[in-house]
């Protein structure tokens, strides 16, 4: 790809980027949230024409008209927010746009069964091809797309944050995988906000900021921080782990018996004032069925819960504690935004009492978007203005803009599933500050995250859920990855 | 659906529907100007006073319609009870005061039975969970048979003078008239300003969201049946004085086609989440002026029902435009 140049309204999205991937080898493809990744890959894929520019395969060039142009030679996408038909199976979504055909008429539904089962196995063995989707757990859905991919035999294929909703098992299948499709001579770029990543399955990589390309190289010659020094053009501080003993502290909320079909049995716990209290447990532990069942947000009867007021412990029914939390949802498409309202619709969305008239319930617009100007501020979210559409923010910005909402709501409670899910480096420490600031406010914090670094450095206390059961509660010292990774698998403790 | 439609991410397609969305309706709002513009230059009498205020009842006897019916295709329903609601309710009134009933009990009895019909659609949808298109279509059948039952398929005639006087013109402007633009401007500001309004949009456009965001679902739901349900009401004493009459027939079979395409035209969304009250009436008084026109020009009933059929086919495909992107 060379001088590829890509404008929306009030952004130069892509500036002159030339791109070189060659077969057999693995291109990272790295930057800050907003530095044009995506748009780049969508003009590789099709989706989107360039302003400028020209794409090359094989040396022949190519211009694409739509995604299934790109398709058709060879070049296979996997999207950050990929979109399913819930009501379809596993294995029609992934033949969707070509079904197994037995004749004109009929579909081959044995043969589509029989293919989807092979590549699901290679990735996600649990999840079954004749499942409806609307029964695959949101963050598994990826592994679809990854499939699609697979069974599509491109040659050229592009990983936008493939693993951000991938567990520690699917995610080793998925570098295997890779790994094997490199071997075959296949051309493989990767977007990635983990580093640890891009380190372990990239050979070369490239940085984006700000649509430019402002640095290139091998991956065998720099290491993470120097990777992370290039995203955020800066040093990158870090933050220290401080795990505090809430154990002794006033409850705010206690949550018993919560069953979750065959999922969960019988689980509850205890909330301190002004913790975070980690919930820990692999891809498919029921970690977010706990909190939805908590909050009343699925059609299922589990448990009771009670609040702490006054020193009184009162139950409170689950639609009124739904209300009174601040709840950042694991799919941020599927129930954290209103993507085609504009950004400050969103951000006020939770919180609207708070700019609502006691008269006639007038909203006051014009402090709405004050008010958002100062969030976007705070967690610097890039965008052109508070005005524009969330769908044209980016992936890592439209995760900021869900905690935006929240933190705009307030609440003694915040629930966080999976907060920093696409956010880079320099993004993620600032909401890791603010995190800790809450909790150091008095707030009471559930957090909820597959990376067990981010559970290291903000948890005071961690839960861990296995086999539908709360089997282990870890504090200080023991909140360490090796701890965590052994009992979340086998039930005991490292020491 | 395409394979491209399949390939392309969701947030990806949105936004490049919203920027084609601008497009297509500032393409609807030309091909409209257009429209009548041809009809203004080739249809005799176009300009006539009479005709004018002719195209304005309609406008606001049936007109009602749509102003609830944006309100509960924002919220992301759709309501197609409102024309047998609005024949019950002239029916019921009708009948109570050609008995020798009061006039102004009667016109509580028409707002009352509109109210009924939209608590029934409300809790039937949100607190139910039954799909609108089946829950609305049901009580259009049921509120027709009570029209018929209460009319005995007869017409119901010799209303009482009190009430025939709400279709006093002011000028030349007929009170529904004004009462509809009054009705109109507070919808206007209740949708746009009020923290309800904002509400109908966002349950609309995506209702899981919205329940995380701790905004009451059910209620809104509920409310924008209501809304459309109590303006049935006030439709049907309207338009029961204006023609000074009631029957079980009395709002046409094309009233529904046409009331949903002039939303649609206005920038309503069958997907929910979209649509203004000033688009809704722009397309209403569009459509209405197509109907008129074929009149005037002495197209006969059935072969312009063929005509607007086209047309509806035509504006719901202009929709599914705007959510392909
Ligand atoms: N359809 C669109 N309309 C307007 N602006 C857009 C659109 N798509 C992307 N942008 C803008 O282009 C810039 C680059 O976005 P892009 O999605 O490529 O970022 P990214 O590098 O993938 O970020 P992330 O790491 O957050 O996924 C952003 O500022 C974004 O707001
Ligand atoms: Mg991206």
């Amino acid at each position: 790809m060379s001088n590829i140049t890509k404008e929306f309204p009030g952004v130069k999205a892509l500036d002159n980027v030339c791109l070189y991937a060659e077969e057999g080898r693995v291109l990272g493809l790295i930057g800050i949230n907003g530095a044009g990744k995506s748009t780049l890959m969508n003009v590789l894929g099709g989706v989107y024409k360039p302003d400028g520019g020209t794409i090359e395969l094989d040396g022949k060039e190519m211009i694409f008209h739509s995604p299934s142009d790109a398709y058709n030679a060879g070049i296979a996408f996997i999207h950050q927010e990929p979109q399913y038909f819930l009501s379809l199976t596993v294995a029609e979504n992934i033949f969707i746009s070509d079904l197994y055909m037995k004749n004109k008429v009929f579909t081959d539904k044995k043969k589509m069964m029989e293919e989807a089962e092979k590549y699901l196995s290679i990735i996600a063995s649990n999840i079954r091809p004749d499942q409806l989707l609307e029964n695959v757990a949101i963050g598994q859905r990826q592994v679809i797309e990854i499939v699609r991919a697979l069974t599509a035999g491109a040659n050229v294929i592009i990983f936008d944050e493939p693993t951000s909703s991938l567990g520690r098992q699917e995610k080793e299948n998925l570098f295997k995988t890779i790994n094997k499709l490199k071997a075959e001579g296949k051309i493989i770029i990767y977007i990635s906000h983990y580093l640890d990543e891009i380190m372990e399955i990239c050979d070369d990589y490239i940085v984006l900021r700000d649509g430019k390309l402002v640095n290139q190289g091998l991956i065998s010659e720099t290491d993470k921080s120097g990777l992370s020094n290039m995203i955020i053009g800066q040093k990158l501080e870090h933050l220290k782990k401080k795990s505090i003993d809430t154990r002794d502290r006033e409850t705010v909320l206690t949550v018993e018996d919560i069953h979750y079909g065959n999922l969960l049995h019988g689980v509850g716990f205890e909330l301190k004032k002004g913790e975070v209290l980690g919930i820990w447990g692999l891809m498919g532990s029921g970690r977010t069925e706990m909190i939805r069942a908590m909050l009343g947000l699925d059609r299922v009867p589990g448990g009771k819960a009670y609040i702490n007021e006054n020193g009184n412990k009162l139950p409170i029914k689950k639609n009124e504690l739904l209300r009174k939390v601040g709840y950042i949802t694991e799919g941020r498409h599927f129930d954290g935004l209103f993507l085609s309202k504009p950004v400050w619709k969103n951000v006020t969305s939770a919180n609207l009492d708070a700019y609502t008239s006691k008269i006639f319930h007038m909203l006051n617009i014009k402090k709405e978007y004050e008010d958002t100007k100062k969030y976007i501020d705070l967690l610097q979210i890039k965008v052109p203005n508070a005005g524009v559409k969330m769908a044209t923010l980016s992936g890592g910005n439209q995760q900021k803009a869900v905690f935006a909402k929240w933190i705009c709501k307030g609440a003694d409670i915040f629930i966080l599933d999976e907060p920093t899910r696409g956010v880079d480096v320099g993004a993620k420490l600032g909401i890791h500050k603010i995190i800790r600031e809450l909790a150091s406010q008095g707030k009471s914090v559930i957090l909820i995250t597959s990376e067990a670094d981010e559970m290291v450095d903000l948890a005071d206390r961690v839960l861990i859920l296995r086999g539908g059961k709360i089997i282990s509660e870890q504090t200080g010292a023991d909140i360490n990855q090796k701890n965590l990774m052994m009992i979340a698998l086998q039930g005991v403790s490292a020491s | 659906m395409s394979s491209e439609t399949i390939r392309s991410s969701g947030g990806l397609l949105l936004s490049l529907r919203e920027d084609n969305n601008k497009r297509i309706n500032a393409m609807v709002g030309v091909v409209a100007v257009i429209v009548l513009i041809i009809l203004a230059l080739t249809v005799p009498n176009f300009f006539r006073m009479q005709n004018i205020v002719n195209v304005l009842e309609s406008v606001s006897s049936v007109g009602f319609y749509s102003l609830g019916l944006t309100i509960v295709l924002v919220s992301g329903g759709i309501d197609l009870s409102v024309p047998g609601v609005i024949m019950a309710a002239a029916c019921l009134g009708g009948s109570y005061m050609v008995h020798g009933g009061n006039w102004f009990v009667a016109f509580l009895m028409m707002l009352g039975l509109g109210i009924l019909f939209g608590l029934i659609n409300g809790l039937a949808v949100a607190k139910g969970k039954m799909i609108p298109f089946i829950v609305t279509l049901s009580t259009l059948v049921l509120s027709r048979g009570i029209a018929e039952y209460l009319s005995a398929a007869q017409t119901i005639y010799g209303l009482p003078d009190e009430f025939l006087a709400l279709d006093t013109k002011i000028g030349i402007v007929p009170i529904g008239v004004i009462v509809f633009i009054a009705v109109a401007i507070l919808l206007m500001v209740l949708l746009t300003r009020t923290r309800l309004g904002r509400t109908f949009f966002l349950v609309g456009e995506n209702i899981e969201t919205a329940r995380v965001s701790g905004i009451k679902t059910d209620m809104v739901l509920f409310l924008s049946y209501l809304i459309s349900g109590f303006l049935a009401g006030i439709g049907a004493v309207f338009l029961t004085a204006r023609l000074g009459s009631a029957t079980a027939t009395m709002v046409g079979d094309t009233v529904t086609n046409n009331t949903i395409a002039s939303c649609i035209i206005g920038g309503a969304s069958l997907r929910g989440g979209q649509g203004n009250i000033v688009g809704s009436v722009l397309g209403l008084i569009f459509i209405t002026i197509v109907d008129n026109c074929f009149n005037l020009l002495g197209i006969g009933y059935y072969v312009g029902m063929v005509f607007k059929g086209l047309i509806v086919a035509l504006v719901i495909y202009i929709d599914v435009l705007r959510s392909k992107g």
